[in-house]
């Protein structure tokens, strides 16, 4: 292909293919300015200011690399927040992931209320996260919540403290965060759902194949640029966990929910070290753009794009 | 003719002179005043601004108000762009003044012959940075111990009487608490404050540095303090009269459950006096229970106010700083009832007395006396939110006791000490 570019240099564009390309460019500068000025340019501007020291009020201080040296050898929150979210995102991308599908599955059925049910997964989404940060706070309480009554009444004698134990909390923030996740990616996976042709399923029942044949030989394959996007998005948001720790346990009890993003927040708000809470989101960069990077690397071994 | 005309515009150049001589005697100057506070905290500034620009008139105050959560950010945001309010209500006066981002007073004061005696001389402390005064304090935050008399009265317990130790403090806790036929508790004898341990450490005689304001030597690992904070956590978990910190984030705080009537008896500040007052029951004061060899300890420390570095008027910030934190703006903070008077004078104990319920205002006074600092420097809001509470919360959730907890914090905050001394 590039070889063939080389050889056969393109010819100049005409008159009016040119004129399309400036009313392109036209219709892209007003995102293009807002990507620049909120976006790129903050994101450099903090690649800078990890290599200094800044409290907002005494002048910028260069210092190397001593920023990162921190971060990997002599910060033992650190250490504790990326255990707690690499943990966090191990456990729900799957979770969020694999239950989204489930739930977009049986919601792609022609059957009675699936309206009803599709808008009830999505509204998670769409709801605040402050107010939903409070629901779960109470329905986690250890002696009044549902949640516990409920494994009371299973006759779970000693149910756990949840949001004020070291062990349970982290897992109680994540049962949260799956269940607000999972109606975004259910609306993208229905989306892929009906862009599979029917034909397809009709041939392979022409076939003999079963219902479990074609999830495995159909759906799957052809739903996989979706999967893959919904991995990538998911993926990204995970790492970034932030809200639910704040409200529900302050990062707490015992860092126990701390999280990488919050560790940023309070070094640059609360400690005033704006040069090490930029090397932190650095790293947090750094470390979600390599996964991004993989998973780009090896969709190709699954990933289907032909027909 | 030609004459009178030069003459009259003679009359006119010189009335014109005398009235530009006039005009920047008087030029108006407007200074930016900011600060936190619930709507019911707002009241007493807007006063302080009528009494001040009545009294300088040529003085005009404007206000920048935001709530708690988003005072610090825009403020911080502020001090970075150069931009900071002229004066500002602040914490962690060191930690500001350390970087440079606050006027220092003490020339301004000898100067100007302001009167920093009535202060208590504890409280100043915390206003100080390397012996330098930043600011004033605006009140004390004293805490008392509300008791709601209704569900005293329903368990037959005696009204605390001031006399209380420990002992009489948790026979009265357990007695209070109450539990319902599955064994869950329905009413807590007590709500602890997480922020206000050091109140137990000092009435057990002990501290947790040997100087809160330039530590050299940390001195949890004392066996009083470690017995004060096991107390603490025996409250939480052991007798099970007090919920734990972090089950408050699920309950509500301090303040929501005695006014919801979940708690007997809280350990707060006199700004919950105005949502008490809406409370169903009927309610007193008296002061902290006493250590078991009868110390007693109250908290010492409060916000307050200062000039930004950066202000483009200096002195009048500096007359509006004297005014605010004199006696005149105490007087009005104190006639509020809200803020416990950090100035002493009969003008302010007097607004603050009739302010509140009878009996009330001597009880704040009185255990004011008391006060003693938590720690503040430079740094120790880090230090404290990293290391200090991440363990001390092992101990209130029952995970862990306190001599555990201290030992897991020691190596850490020894560290710090270490470092900033050198």
């Amino acid at each position: 292909m590039a070889r063939a570019e080389q050889s056969y240099p393109p010819p100049r564009p005409s008159a009016v293919r040119r004129r399309e390309i400036w009313a392109g460019y036209g219709f892209l500068t007003p995102n293009l300015i807002g990507f620049l000025i909120f976006t790129l340019l903050p994101v450099l501007a903090a690649l800078a200011l990890s290599f200094t020291e800044w409290d907002l009020i005494r002048p910028i201080q260069w210092v190397g690399l001593r920023n990162y040296i921190r971060l990997l050898t002599n910060d033992p929150t650190f250490i504790k927040v990326l255990r707690n979210t690499t943990f966090f995102v191990l456990v729900t991308v799957p979770l969020r992931m694999v239950l989204a599908l489930l739930v977009a599955l049986v919601l792609n059925q022609n059957l009675r209320g699936t309206m009803f049910f599709r808008t009830a997964f999505f509204m998670p989404v769409v709801s605040s996260a402050v107010a939903v940060a409070l629901v779960w706070q109470w329905i986690f309480h250890a002696d009044f919540g549902p949640l516990n009554s409920i494994l009371w009444m299973l006759g779970v004698s000693n149910p756990p403290n949840w949001l004020t134990s070291t062990k349970w909390a982290l897992p109680a923030l994540m049962i949260v965060s799956v269940w607000q996740g999972i109606g975004f990616n259910m609306v993208i996976f229905l989306a892929g759902l009906q862009g599979i042709p029917e034909q397809l399923y009709e041939a392979a029942r022409i076939d003999g194949a079963t219902g479990w044949h074609c999830f495995w030989k159909i759906t799957l394959p052809m739903l996989s640029p979706t999967t893959f996007f919904v991995l990538v998005i998911t993926t990204i948001s995970s790492f970034q966990v932030f809200d639910l720790a704040v409200i529900m346990t302050e990062g707490g009890p015992a860092n126990a929910t701390n999280t990488i993003v919050y560790h940023i927040y309070r070094n640059a708000f609360q400690f005033f070290r704006m040069g090490y809470a930029a090397a932190i989101a650095w790293f947090l960069f750094v470390v979600i753009f390599i996964l991004t990077l993989i998973q780009f690397r090896y969709q190709k071994n699954w990933v289907h794009y032909d027909l | 003719m030609k004459r009178r005309t030069l003459g009259l515009a003679c009359l006119l150049l010189a009335m014109l002179v005398g009235m530009t001589a006039w005009v920047s005697a008087q030029e108006p100057v407007t200074l930016i005043w900011s600060f936190w506070g619930d709507p019911n905290e707002l009241p007493p500034n807007y006063q302080v601004i009528e009494a001040f620009e009545a009294a300088y008139p040529y003085i005009k105050i404007e206000t920048q108000h935001a709530p708690w959560s988003s005072y610090f950010d825009r403020i911080q945001t502020q001090m970075a762009g150069g931009t900071a309010p002229d004066v500002m209500f602040l914490n962690n006066i060191p930690s500001y003044a350390a970087r440079g981002a606050l006027m220092p007073l003490d020339d301004l004061i000898a100067k100007s012959g302001f009167d920093i005696e009535p202060y208590y001389d504890e409280l100043l402390k915390i206003f100080k940075y390397k012996d330098v005064i930043y600011g004033f304090p605006r009140d004390n935050d004293t805490t008392i111990l509300y008791y709601n008399k209704d569900l005293f009265d329903a368990a037959g317990v005696d009204y605390p009487d001031g006399t209380w130790t420990w002992t009489e403090f948790l026979d009265a806790a357990q007695k209070l608490t109450v539990r319902d036929e599955r064994g869950r508790i329905t009413q807590y004898g007590v709500v602890l404050e997480s922020n206000k341990y050091f109140n137990f450490i000092h009435q057990n005689g002990a501290d947790i540095f040997d100087d809160n304001l330039n530590p050299t030597r940390f001195t949890l690992d004392d066996p009083k303090a470690i017995e004060a904070l096991q107390f603490m956590g025996d409250l939480i978990n052991k007798y099970e009269v007090a919920p734990s910190f972090a089950q408050m984030l699920q309950l509500g705080n301090s303040t929501e459950l005695f006014q919801t009537g979940r708690v007997a008896m809280a350990m707060t500040n006199a700004a919950r006096i105005p949502t008490f007052q809406q409370a169903s029951f009927r309610w007193g004061v008296a002061p902290l229970p006493a250590g078991p060899t009868g110390i007693r300890a109250n908290s010492m420390s409060g916000a307050g106010y200062v000039i930004s570095a950066n202000t483009k008027h200096p002195e009048e910030a500096w007359t509006f700083l004297q005014f605010l934190c004199g006696v005149e703006g105490q007087t009005i903070f104190a006639s509020t009832g809200v803020a416990v008077p950090a100035y002493r004078s009969d003008q302010t104990r007097d607004a603050f007395v009739s302010a509140l319920p009878e009996g009330f205002g001597e009880i704040f006074l009185e255990d004011t006396e008391y006060g003693k600092i938590p720690p503040l420097f430079d740094g120790w809001v880090e230090l404290n939110t990293t290391v200090v509470n991440p363990a001390l919360d092992l101990l209130f959730i029952g995970e862990a006791t306190a001599e555990e907890v201290v030992a897991m914090m020691k190596p850490d905050v020894e560290e710090f000490l270490a470092k900033r001394n050198q």
